[in-house]
């Protein structure tokens, strides 16, 4: 007779059959087919069945001049905007996300209104919130502007989305008050985690709270701090939506999913766009180890 | 003295953050609440309540249409994900298997996977599904293809997040509970459904909400498998509500779209505000 925990054994694996048959055929299945379609001649009119050409979309040199992904600048230019984007918006929202956290511990009337407050831009649409600024931005009747020349800082409005020089920073003040949101929560649960003498003796009092903060606290929510980097930090490198509805052509802003996607489905390059999204899978996948290494994340499990 | 300053300043800082977070939000219904002339002419608060721009998407923009096909989605997709994940946390939390870390970690992976690296191929699976479809029904039900497209698509990207976020909620559980069980002789089966159904509805609902959020909010898929005005979702809606001219951006009916697609969200979070706080905390702090 088999013993109460096999049958478990064998129930917990049945029960895990239908998450793994979805797993293979809607995650495994189209990343090998886009590795394969970067290998083939893919374009709208041959794309269920396309031919086998090797490398060339990642580089062929063609009578002296080099093709390619790697070879466009347009590629490069969006790995650089991606990087940008990333290391910025993420330091911003590392910034605000562990200072909303510890005016979130404040105890008085206000502290349910500030915890639901922090919630809202969490649950706002990307597209509603990229929206939403685009129209207090906006040149002539935006809200910002106009508060801009009341205060005599602008003579006349000043079209910050398009403007090339301030797009991306545009973008990434979107994004940082859309996520800050959820890197304060990580925090905040790290800080309640700890124990109540911590944190008294880290209360913000001035000066000296400032310091006792980054001798005392800061090290133990260390690990909330990291994860919460990892996470918005694959997010951002993959980022789309934002910078899609802010200014899809301006190669300014465009990021790495943005070009690839623009290569399939506004050129129809397929066989391109795939070999651009498998690069950039390459370039996440390399940073996501460097980073999971130095943090020494992957060892969190043992540290609980 | 200084005690009086000190809570003043403290009170000052909650303000900022009230202020930050909700001020894009409230500018976007006071816009949204303005006629034509009104909505060029800033201001902080609204001089005139005027219903038209509500009017227009209800009844000029195909827009009900869009809200229903971002339902009809989230609903199949949650229900389905949470269902299968449900059952997948057991096994992933309660027993003790060969390979388990493992499987956690690959799960892991592919929520952090970029949506773009399977595009290509989901797009060649994408139109193949649509030629088996249209052979085997009939063209009448053919809108619904996208639709049907969409929620398999991000039943995927959902499962990760859910079985995830379930198994640390499953791991909360004391194991005295299920012992007793055992015991006495109940299958898993049974186990699942009487004791943990009880105790886990809550974290379940908390989950669901949060995916469907998650699904409401997605956009580079819903661009990408939609084709037509009847079967876009929501954001791609938005997104496409543009003028007849370039420069006549209609952002008093840009903004109501906004506000109504955004108001259900809003309210189920403040009225969830705790459970989600510890979903999102289990979703990448536990594991």
């Amino acid at each position: 007779m088999k013993s109460v925990s096999q049958i478990r054994k064998r129930t917990a694996l049945i029960f895990l059959i239908p998450v793994t048959i979805i797993l293979l055929s809607s995650a495994l299945y189209p990343l090998i087919s886009t590795l394969y379609l970067s290998l083939t001649d893919a374009e709208l009119e041959n794309f269920l069945n396309p031919n086998y050409v090797g490398f060339i979309n990642y580089i062929e040199n063609y009578e002296g001049m080099w093709y390619g992904v790697l070879a466009d600048s347009l590629f490069w230019n969006s790995v650089r905007n991606t990087l940008v984007f990333t290391i910025f918006s993420i330091s911003l929202e590392v910034v605000l996300g562990i200072s909303f956290a510890l005016i979130m511990l404040i105890e008085n009337k206000l502290k349910w209104f500030v915890r639901a407050a922090v919630l809202i831009p969490w649950a706002i649409p990307t597209i509603v919130s990229a929206r939403m600024f685009e129209w207090m931005l906006q040149d002539q009747f935006g809200i910002f502007n106009y508060m801009l020349i009341g205060l005599g800082i602008l003579e006349q409005g000043k079209a910050w989305t398009t403007d090339p020089q301030t797009s991306m920073i545009v973008i990434i003040i979107i994004d940082a008050w859309k996520t800050s949101p959820f890197v304060a929560i990580l925090v905040y649960a790290g800080l309640k985690a700890l124990p109540n003498e911590v944190l008294e003796a880290g209360k913000v009092d001035g000066t000296n709270g400032i310091t006792q903060f980054y001798y005392i606290i800061f090290p133990l929510i260390l690990p909330a701090i990291a994860v919460a980097i990892v996470f918005r930090g694959l997010d951002a490198l993959r980022v789309f939506d934002l910078i899609y509805l802010i200014n899809a052509g301006s190669k300014d802003i465009m990021s790495m999913t943005v070009y690839a996607r623009r290569e399939m489905f506004e050129y129809s390059h397929f066989g391109f766009g795939a070999a651009a999204s498998t690069m950039l899978t390459l370039i996440i996948g390399v940073i996501a180890v460097i980073f999971i290494q130095r943090t020494r994340l992957h060892k969190l499990d043992e540290m609980e | 003295m200084t005690k009086l300053y000190d809570k003043i300043f403290k009170y000052g800082l909650q303000i900022i953050v009230i202020i930050f977070c909700v001020f894009p939000f409230y500018y976007a219904v006071m816009t949204s609440l303005e006629g034509s002339a009104a909505v060029f002419v800033p201001n902080f608060f609204p001089t005139e309540i005027n219903p038209k721009n509500y009017i227009y998407l209800l009844f000029e923009h195909n827009f009900p249409n869009t809200i229903l096909n971002s339902l009809f989605v989230a609903i199949v997709t949650v229900s389905i994900s949470i269902t299968i994940s449900y059952f997948a946390a057991w096994s992933l939390s309660r027993v003790n298997f060969q390979g388990r870390s493992m499987f956690l970690f690959v799960i892991l992976a592919i929520s952090m996977f970029p949506q773009i690296a399977v595009l290509t191929g989901m797009y060649q699976l994408f139109l193949n599904f649509k030629e088996f479809y249209f052979n085997i029904f009939d063209l009448r039900v053919k809108g619904i293809t996208s639709l049907l497209w969409l929620c398999f698509t991000y039943t995927m990207f959902n499962i990760p997040f859910t079985v995830w976020v379930l198994t640390t909620f499953m791991k909360g559980v004391p194991k005295e509970i299920e012992e007793a069980a055992i015991v006495d002789g109940a299958s898993s089966f049974l186990i699942l459904r009487k004791i943990f159904l009880p105790i886990m509805t809550p974290a379940i609902f908390t989950t669901a909400i949060m995916a469907m959020i998650a699904v409401w909010n997605e956009f580079l898929f819903a661009l990408t498998f939609t084709a037509t005005n009847s079967d876009r979702t929501i954001t791609v809606g938005i997104a496409l509500i543009n003028g007849t001219v370039e420069y006549e951006v209609p952002w008093g009916s840009i903004m109501a779209a906004s506000v109504i697609v955004t108001v259900p969200l809003v309210i189920i979070t403040l009225l969830l505000q705790g459970r989600i706080m510890s979903g999102l905390t289990a979703g990448s702090i536990k594991g």
